[in-house]
């Protein structure tokens, strides 16, 4: 009876602190603006930003899903690429020595300064976006994958070399599982990086997104416009985030 | 009775070690080491920590010694390790045949297949410790190198189940094997016929009394 009001606590707790967790950055800036006097210039109402995704033409919520659209398609294809390239340079010793030292130096760029690049050659089409954040995160995820690849555990070495048997021929059976094993990290981390990169495209060069609004937000001073869109921005993180996670642990359903 | 043998090949000889040196960061386990099988099957005890596993990964290749004047080939060699290799992720019959490279329809018919039929199409991670371990011997014991080592084989085996695989690791069905197992458990392999079984007890805990100044 106790273990089970204990248990029932516990339950409660665990989905009280994230609620809490989340109410507790608006409450602070109700907070500051309610008793802190700061000028709207510096930290708008809460109601300000409110009534700024009702004002917004067009809606806040075409703007966020150009910016939801571009950042999955150009994540999944981003990261599909990556994984198949380090897949690739794993299976030949060839291609990992010709493409290695160009993969470090290509990754080595931080992912917005290929912006100028892309808007040159591509100008403000969407292809180009979506072709800016794959080249922004495939070639991390590349080189993570031919790391985890090689960084097999040794009972896995073991087992390969007991029947005579070789890792790349088994893509399907043995790689693929390894990789969903070890990637998630990698994976999430270069989500926030094509966050990164699609929202550095809508700054500098778009009609519509959550990054064109901030930039014309900025030029208007209309600091609650680019405060909603920055929560937009954190919210879809999050959702994306947590979408991934989700699935990605269902399909690793041995662990 | 069928057996599954991969390829007729000529009777091979005894292991033999001569002078084997190995150590690993710095710490000496092998300082000129020689054994001398009288018998193609081996059991090597001794405690924990007295190198047997590392003795079955340099016979098996996985691990290259320092210096040797003899070491048996390591061509055609099995190491199962105490620790689960079956991929998780895949079944028991499909760890076996991706291995192997034999149809289940080739195995199905090995007088073992009994002990694992009840789940071997279960997914390995369904599957319980001493069921993996089963799976793995089957699938070392069907696949029959020239060269077979087993690092503590009966592991997450009961008593029982030990008493149905040990008829597998002997007679007909390690015809032209080599097989060598390590053992901690003095009573384990009592079961196996002893005249065609030579046991070795020379190996000794490696912590020299300079390692423990």
């Amino acid at each position: 009876m106790q273990s089970q009001t204990q248990t029932s606590t516990n339950k409660i707790a665990s989905y009280a602190v994230p609620v809490i967790g989340i109410i507790l950055m608006p409450a602070i800036w109700i907070a500051l603006k309610q008793f802190g006097h700061i000028s709207d210039r510096y930290l708008p109402a809460p109601a300000d930003v409110i009534r700024a995704a009702t004002e917004i033409d067009p809606n806040v919520m075409v703007h966020l899903a150009c910016t939801a659209c571009r950042l999955v398609s150009g994540f999944l294809l981003g990261t599909a690429c990556g994984i198949a390239l380090g897949i690739v340079i794993y299976n030949s010793k060839f291609l990992a020595r010709l493409i290695n030292p160009m993969l470090d130096s290509m990754r080595a760029v931080p992912a917005i300064a290929i912006v100028p690049f892309f808007i040159l050659w591509f100008g403000f089409s969407e292809s180009g976006r979506i072709l800016m954040v794959v080249m922004g995160i495939a070639f991390n995820i590349a080189v993570a994958t031919y790391q985890a690849l090689k960084d097999m555990p040794e009972k896995h070495k073991i087992l390969f070399k007991s029947f005579g048997i070789s890792p790349r021929a088994l893509t399907r059976e043995y790689v693929l599982p390894r990789l969903m094993e070890t990637l998630l990290p990698t994976i999430r981390f270069s989500l926030s990086t094509a966050m990164g990169v699609v929202i550095a495209s809508e700054l500098l060069g778009s009609q519509i997104g959550l990054g064109y609004l901030m930039q014309t937000a900025r030029s208007t001073f209309s600091m609650h416009v680019i405060f909603l869109a920055t929560i937009l921005l954190g919210l879809l993180n999050a959702c994306v985030d947590l979408i991934l996670t989700r699935t990605w642990n269902k399909a690793v359903y041995w662990r | 009775m069928p057996v599954i043998a991969q390829t007729s090949r000529k009777k091979s000889e005894n292991i033999t070690i001569e002078s084997l040196f190995y150590s690993y960061k710095g710490l000496e386990v092998f300082r000129d080491f020689s054994l001398q099988a009288q018998n193609r099957t081996i059991i090597l005890r001794g405690p924990s920590g007295c190198g047997k596993t590392t003795l079955l990964k340099l016979l098996s290749g996985n691990l290259i010694p320092d210096k040797a004047i003899n070491m048996p080939s390591t061509e055609n060699s099995c190491l199962v390790l105490q620790e689960d290799s079956l991929f998780p992720w895949l079944s028991g019959t499909e760890n076996i045949s991706i291995f192997t490279r034999l149809k289940p329809s080739q195995f199905k018919s090995h007088p073992m297949y009994e002990l694992i039929a009840g789940f071997v199409d279960q997914k390995a991670c369904q599957m319980s410790y001493g069921q993996r371990r089963l799976v793995e011997l089957f699938r070392a014991i069907i696949f029959r190198p020239q060269f077979l080592y087993l690092d503590e084989p009966f592991n997450f085996l009961d008593e029982k189940r030990m008493g149905m695989v040990l008829p597998f690791l002997q007679g007909e069905f390690m015809e032209g094997v080599n097989l060598t197992m390590s053992n901690h458990h003095r009573d384990d392999l009592a079961m196996l016929d002893s005249a065609n079984l030579f046991q070795f007890d020379g190996l000794f805990p490696v912590i020299s009394i300079e390692r423990l100044k």
